[in-house]
């Protein structure tokens, strides 16, 4: 099973060096993504699952710094390489598209210069590109206009001569996830690719992204602070809260078997259009502040559940069935008192 | 909820003037709001939903007068049989009719009163805002935030000011110790909360909530909504809830009105819009929406096309037809559908439920 493992990130731990302290935004997280599968990153605001992402792709930048871990790529430890190995591999091994493609992308270029460059600089490199010839330039124009229809960007032989101002927020992230694919990777991070988008174009941008998964065959790393959206397209997820996984399976266990308090409560406090719920369950606080967070498991002052060992004792990520591992002192419990409730609701 | 009604809206329009060229010429209009009709009970919450730029918070902001309307009637809480008699008044044609509406509006149009009459209204039509960060002075204790509309609107003494904001952070589930913190110092939520404080604080009738619970995360949200219910039930509240999200929308609201470009194209009991959705575009941003349960993944995927158009020039007759699959040349792009009850409780603008 190894052989179809495309990323493994082992132990990863990214701190941010502030002037308040250190910020502890990632904290021992080790998962892996599969080849061709869609993988959602879950959490709240500052769990850490950005950070997460831009570790694996190699951009933290200062105060932040990776300060242990594995992240292995296709086999090779990414953080072992030296920075020019790894701008090949950013682009060509993996790619990442952003919540807000009008930042990501450059306000003064047209978004088929922008494409063109990046296809330019992964053929010939970065002394060339300045000396590739027009023609060239030409051929590979008719790529970029297949990429942007493959996008299903409307009207693409014009969209290609358009700047970013010009396009909707949905047009915009379009062009973006043409542009990264353009150097095809095997690996696809998307950022909150769809927070920014109305509903009606988050649609249309997750039906892409599913096409380029069975299309292209490349795996995605969906972050997202929305279950719902996992629900609708993720394959496995992970669950982070303050800067841990705190439960990880196939999106079909999780959603039927939540077994970590987190993921149940944020679960419950989703309102559903498919039912009414008189009153919502909720997680009562709020998240934590990672420069001091809580000792022990760090869910422990939310949690309707908690004991004394859960003040002291960081609970590891443990498997309780097959592909679904929990990170909690008590997720054998819950998991066999859920069982219990599921064969008594059968009988 | 009760039958008597507090507010009346009556096709309400609000544009926005485009300026260009050197001279700062008005080239064109935002249609922000156009022709917008509703009604609210008291004790409804009355959902808003549409996507960015629908114009939803315009509605709600001129319905507050926070923005003046260019046309259109505001009626609020005018009494019972003065309702009547507008309901029965409104779309006539004849001299008579509009002398006589014209002589009520004179007496209870909000859109026609001046700024200094407008003040009582203040006091009993309230606001909560998207963004607790930036509708919170940052240089005010929480304190004195609350303290404002108090010794505003005079509603307690000044030596009973305290009290009550003490009454109102409770009331919010917020503490005593809070009163002398600055916004800052709070996270997302409690900061939604004290927004939630200012609103209710002058007691009033009805509440406009902008989008309150979108810059928070879901269990966070879940504490607002749960609030937001529960002040509701005991002080008696009147709700216009305007959200994006589909799923609190029906979660909060009785009923919910749709909207797309300036247009209300459906407005129904919440139930019935979401079991049988009438118009094009409520249909599909139903099935827009991811449901948080993996086995009930759509087996067919849909393919969306298209994105709202701009409200500056927005196309001709039903303004969904360029993305509409029911789409009828001719008609769908030449006249304008009107909002009509096609079934009881249940109104839909769209031209394949206009008889004839």
């Amino acid at each position: 099973m190894d052989d179809e493992i495309l990323l493994k990130v082992e132990d990863l731990h990214t701190y941010f060096y502030t002037y308040e302290g250190v910020v502890k935004a990632v904290d021992g997280v080790s998962f892996f993504v599969k080849k061709g599968e869609i993988f959602g990153l879950v959490g709240e605001t500052g769990c850490g699952k950005s950070v997460t992402a831009l570790s694996i792709i190699g951009l933290i930048d200062d105060p932040g710094k990776i300060v242990s871990g594995k992240i292995i790529f296709q086999g090779k430890n990414l953080r072992e390489l030296p920075e020019e190995e790894m701008r090949k591999i950013r682009g060509k091994g993996i790619s990442m598209i952003f919540q807000e493609p009008m930042t990501a992308l450059n306000p003064v270029y047209t978004i088929g210069d922008q494409i063109l460059e990046i296809i330019l600089l992964h053929k010939y490199g970065i002394e060339n590109i300045k000396k590739a010839p027009k023609e060239l330039k030409n051929k590979e124009r008719k790529r970029v206009i297949e990429m942007l229809r493959l996008v299903r960007m409307p009207d693409p032989e014009r969209a290609i001569d358009s700047y970013p101002h010009e396009l909707s927020g949905g047009m915009r992230q379009r062009a973006m996830i043409a542009m990264m694919l353009a150097t095809e990777p095997s690996l696809l991070i998307a950022d909150e690719p769809t927070t920014a988008l109305d509903v009606t174009v988050q649609a249309q941008i997750l039906n892409i992204l599913l096409d380029m998964r069975d299309k292209l065959g490349i795996s995605i790393i969906l972050i997202t602070h929305d279950l719902s959206v996992v629900a609708d397209v993720c394959d496995r997820v992970a669950v982070m809260y303050a800067g841990n996984i705190v439960e990880m399976a196939d999106v079909y266990t999780i959603f039927k078997h939540p077994v970590h308090p987190y993921t149940r409560g944020l679960m419950q406090a989703i309102p559903s259009i498919a039912e009414k719920k008189e009153e919502l369950k909720y997680i009562k606080g709020s998240v934590p502040n990672l420069i001091y967070p809580p000792s022990g498991c760090r869910f422990h002052p939310r949690c309707e559940y908690a004991q004394d060992i859960c003040k002291k004792e960081r609970p590891k990520l443990v498997e309780i069935e097959p592909g679904h591992y929990v990170a909690c002192h008590f997720a054998k419990e819950f998991f066999e008192k859920e069982k219990r409730a599921e064969g008594e609701s059968n009988e | 909820m009760s039958d008597d009604t507090i507010l009346q809206i009556y096709g309400l329009k609000k544009y926005f003037p485009v300026k260009g060229g050197i001279f700062g010429k008005v080239i064109a209009h935002v249609k922000a709001v156009d022709n917008v009709s509703l009604e609210i009970k008291r004790g409804e919450t009355l959902g808003i939903v549409g996507e960015s730029g629908c114009g939803k918070t315009t509605l709600g902001r001129t319905i507050l007068r926070l923005i003046k309307a260019d046309d259109g009637m505001i009626f609020f809480d005018a009494p019972q049989n003065v309702q009547e008699r507008i309901r029965e008044l409104v779309g006539k044609k004849d001299a008579k009719s509009k002398r006589e509406l014209e002589e009520i509006r004179k007496k209870y149009d909000l859109n026609l009163k001046k700024e200094k009459e407008i003040m009582p209204y203040r006091r009993r039509m309230q606001i909560v805002f998207q963004d607790p960060q930036s509708s919170l002075d940052p240089r005010m204790t929480v304190k004195k935030i609350l303290a404002e509309p108090l010794l505003t609107h005079k509603v307690v003494p000044p030596h009973k000011v305290e009290k009550r904001i003490i009454e109102l952070l409770e009331l919010v589930g917020l503490k005593k110790e809070h009163l002398h913190r600055f916004p800052h110092e709070f996270s997302g939520g409690q900061r939604q909360r004290i927004g939630i404080a200012r609103a209710i604080s002058l007691n009033p009738d009805f509440i406009v909530l902008d989008e309150p619970t979108s810059a928070l995360d879901v269990s966070v949200q879940a504490q607002i909504l749960n609030l937001l219910k529960k002040l509701q039930r005991e002080l008696k509240l009147t709700y216009i809830f305007i959200t994006h999200d589909l799923s609190v929308a029906r979660h909060m609201a009785h009923r919910i009105g749709v909207m797309y470009v300036g247009k209300l194209v459906e407005l129904a009991p919440a139930e019935n819009l979401f079991n049988d959705p009438l118009h094009p575009y409520t249909k599909l941003l139903l099935e827009s929406i991811p449901i948080p349960d993996p086995t009930k993944r759509k087996k067919e995927r849909k393919l969306f096309t298209g994105e709202v158009p701009s409200a500056v020039n927005p196309p001709k007759g039903c303004r969904f037809h360029p993305r509409c699959e029911y789409f009828k040349p001719g008609i769908c792009d030449k006249l304008e559908p009107p909002l009509i009850e096609a079934k009881p409780g249940h109104y839909v603008a769209c031209h394949l439920y206009t008889k004839g």
